[in-house]
């Protein structure tokens, strides 16, 4: 074969992948468009009925058990199970692009163990997922015979994605070694492709029903469905849910293989095998970090536009009980963003040339402590009547207003930005610029950073000056330069660090307590999903449908935070103990007995 | 002369990220429906 042959058989290899990846993104389309000419034709009588209202009798009880906390608890554990599965192989997929590129194996082999795991949680899910449906129609019958009439034939596809998404998972990990190199690996990557493709459908479809239930869409005021299946889908809340959802099961999955990586990192035995892990609990952390870094603006939009759909809804949220809530979140997001730093810092003892950013780490320290505490004063206090008297108000006089909105959007923005650095300086360290503008480049960078920065603090203290609507306005300017930051200063490093002189990378060279960083990320991350989750549901307050159909159960209340506290704690630690095992199952599934064990000597076994 | 010469371009750095920003906060808030003047205050 010619080199022109060659050339253009990679392009051929280009143009099918390009032409399949349409295709693929076409079906949801497809499904929906289909599921629209159904719905039109089956509307009939029904449609006008308002929805029903259930009655005390219609809520049944079993054994004197919380009908509420088993639904909590079944749900809060899928979507974690979920989150973790449908994530895996969106960033193995990645991963596996990269290596096929690259032409470098160990993304492949990398890529494939974290498959692996995912395949152990993968029957899990559905076990839950099915005890879920089970009790949801056990213990909600009438809002679940409600959401069927809404949703009709697109529950079967639901059920039929499913049943696809078993299939595209299985073929996709057992044909893994059969289908390795040339043609065959992009056949494989292409069943990878078709797996998202349905992971991602099955999610926005569960997403739908979610979010109708917050702001219900396609019904008239009594609940009477006057609109199609697609009128209810695309209801105010579905974007934004499926957005924020997507990038949090980005992060959390990263986060989850992280600490397997960890794991396997401290009870590794030979230098090689830690510096594999090493190596892989670095890709983890690297792939929770790209999947947050623009998560607080997707939450920030999820909880812009709940206020424009309902500003009854926004006040609940933000502005009633549950807003102290947001100080417990701001204090998980800054354990996470501290974790994921440290462990960024420690990391540049692996190369002689990280010592040189090592000075600079305490003043990152510095500015993402700083923003921590900021973020975590809260504007009012609960007080007793005699502290009241004592500080001459609810509001502290120096640190009041750092409670508010303008001074944590600043926090925020800068502790992102400021991640990012430590994450450039890591890159950096085992790289030295060969390029003849390196100096010029790097004083763009350098310049990009401090005005950037700038601009943040300015918007943000431009807040304090204007009215309410410029303070809430201001903020997107400080989103926007804080991705300009990001993307901006990423461009100008990976022009400047390309062909360049590699430094040595000690794999493996990385301290014990490094790894527990990475064991911080997940449960921070699952404390966090569980804390939002019950906000999130909370914000219907005695609703199952808001507005629509009112919940008449005896538990129709918003819990208590010391309660809701205990069960999320209770959640987490379930799944903690679960993934655990599901790390052990992984790891017993590479483990070989040695024929005549016994006869070899402990030293002497591998 | 040469020494100088990086500092020339940090100066001319940060004049093309204060344009760059200034107009994109400019655009933002104008985009949202909030006028402002030169000087950023609402109009």
């Amino acid at each position: 074969m010619t080199h022109f042959e060659k050339k253009r058989s990679g392009q051929n290899k280009w143009t099918w992948f390009c032409l399949f990846v349409l295709s693929v993104y076409l079906i949801p389309d497809i499904a929906v468009a289909a599921e629209q000419g159904v719905s039109a034709t089956t509307d009939g009588l029904a449609a006008l009925l308002p929805a029903p209202k259930p009655t005390r009798a219609d809520y049944m009880t079993v054994g004197g058990m919380s009908s509420r906390t088993i639904i909590w608890g079944l749900a809060q554990m899928h979507l974690f199970l979920a989150a973790f599965v449908l994530a895996v192989p969106f960033f193995v997929l990645c991963i596996e692009l990269t290596g096929t590129l690259t032409g470098d194996k160990r993304y492949d082999d990398m890529a494939y163990e974290f498959m692996k795991i995912s395949m152990a949680a993968y029957s899990f899910t559905a076990l839950v997922g099915g005890g879920l449906a089970i009790a949801l129609f056990l213990f909600y019958p009438v809002l679940m015979g409600y959401l069927l009439k809404v949703f009709r034939g697109q529950t079967l596809i639901y059920a039929l994605l499913f049943l696809g998404e078993s299939v595209f998972l299985y073929i996709y990990f057992y044909s893994w070694k059969a289908l390795r190199y040339g043609n065959l690996k992009w056949a494989h990557m292409s069943i990878g492709l078709i797996l998202n493709t349905v992971g991602l459908t099955l999610m926005f479809i569960a997403n739908a029903w979610a979010s109708f239930m917050m702001s219900p869409a396609g019904v008239d005021q009594t609940g009477a469905i006057t609109g199609t299946v697609w009128a209810a889908t695309r209801n105010p809340l579905w974007n934004p849910l499926n957005l924020h959802r997507f990038l949090a099961n980005i992060a959390y999955g990263g986060a989850i293989v992280g600490a397997y990586a960890a794991y396997r990192f401290l009870s590794a035995k030979s230098a090689e095998v830690r510096a594999h892990y090493d190596w892989m609990g670095y890709t983890s952390n690297i792939i929770a970090i790209i999947g947050f870094l623009p998560l607080p603006f997707a939450g920030y939009w999820l909880m812009a536009e709940i206020y424009a759909y309902s500003q009854q809804m926004g006040i609940t949220a933000m502005g009633g009980v549950l807003a102290w809530l947001f100080i417990i979140q701001a204090v998980l997001i800054g354990t996470i963003l501290l974790a994921a730093n440290y462990y960024l810092w420690c990391g540049l003892g692996r190369s002689e040339r990280g010592q040189d950013y090592t000075p600079y780490v305490k003043y990152i320290a510095i500015v993402i402590v700083g923003g921590f505490l900021v973020w975590v004063t809260p504007h009012s206090l609960i007080l007793t009547p005699q502290e009241l008297q004592q500080l001459g108000g609810p509001n502290h006089k120096i640190l009041g207003p750092l409670g508010i909105m303008p001074a944590k959007n600043i926090a925020v923005n800068l502790m992102l930005v400021f991640t990012f650095l430590s994450f450039q300086m890591f890159y950096r360290s085992s790289r030295v610029a060969t390029v003849s503008w390196a100096k010029q480049g790097q004083m763009f960078v350098v310049g990009l950073y401090i005005v950037g920065c700038l601009n943040i603090i300015g918007a943000g203290v431009y807040g304090y000056l204007t009215p309410t609507v410029y303070k809430v306005g201001a903020s997107v300017p400080q989103v926007v330069s804080t991705l300009s930051i990001i993307v901006f200063s990423g461009l100008i490093d990976y022009f400047m660090f390309k062909g360049s002189k590699k430094r040595e990378v000690r794999w493996g060279r990385m301290s014990t307590r490094s790894q527990y960083a990475l064991f911080v990320l997940p449960v921070a991350f699952t404390w966090l999903m569980a804390l939002m989750g019950y906000i999130r549901s909370s914000l219907r307050t005695n609703w199952h449908v808001y507005t629509i159909m009112k919940d008449n159960s005896p538990e129709a209340y918003i819990p208590t935070i010391g309660q809701a506290g205990n069960i999320i704690t209770a959640i987490t630690l379930t799944f903690m103990g679960l993934i655990l095992f599901i790390f052990w199952l992984s790891q017993l599934g590479s483990t070989e007995q040695i024929e005549n064990e016994d006869a070899v000597p402990a030293g002497e076994r591998p | 002369m040469i020494k100088s010469f990086p500092v020339v371009v940090f100066v001319a750095a940060v004049l093309f990220w204060m344009g760059y920003f200034y107009t994109i906060d400019q655009m933002i808030m104008e985009g949202q429906g909030l006028p402002v003047t030169w000087t950023m205050m609402p109009k």
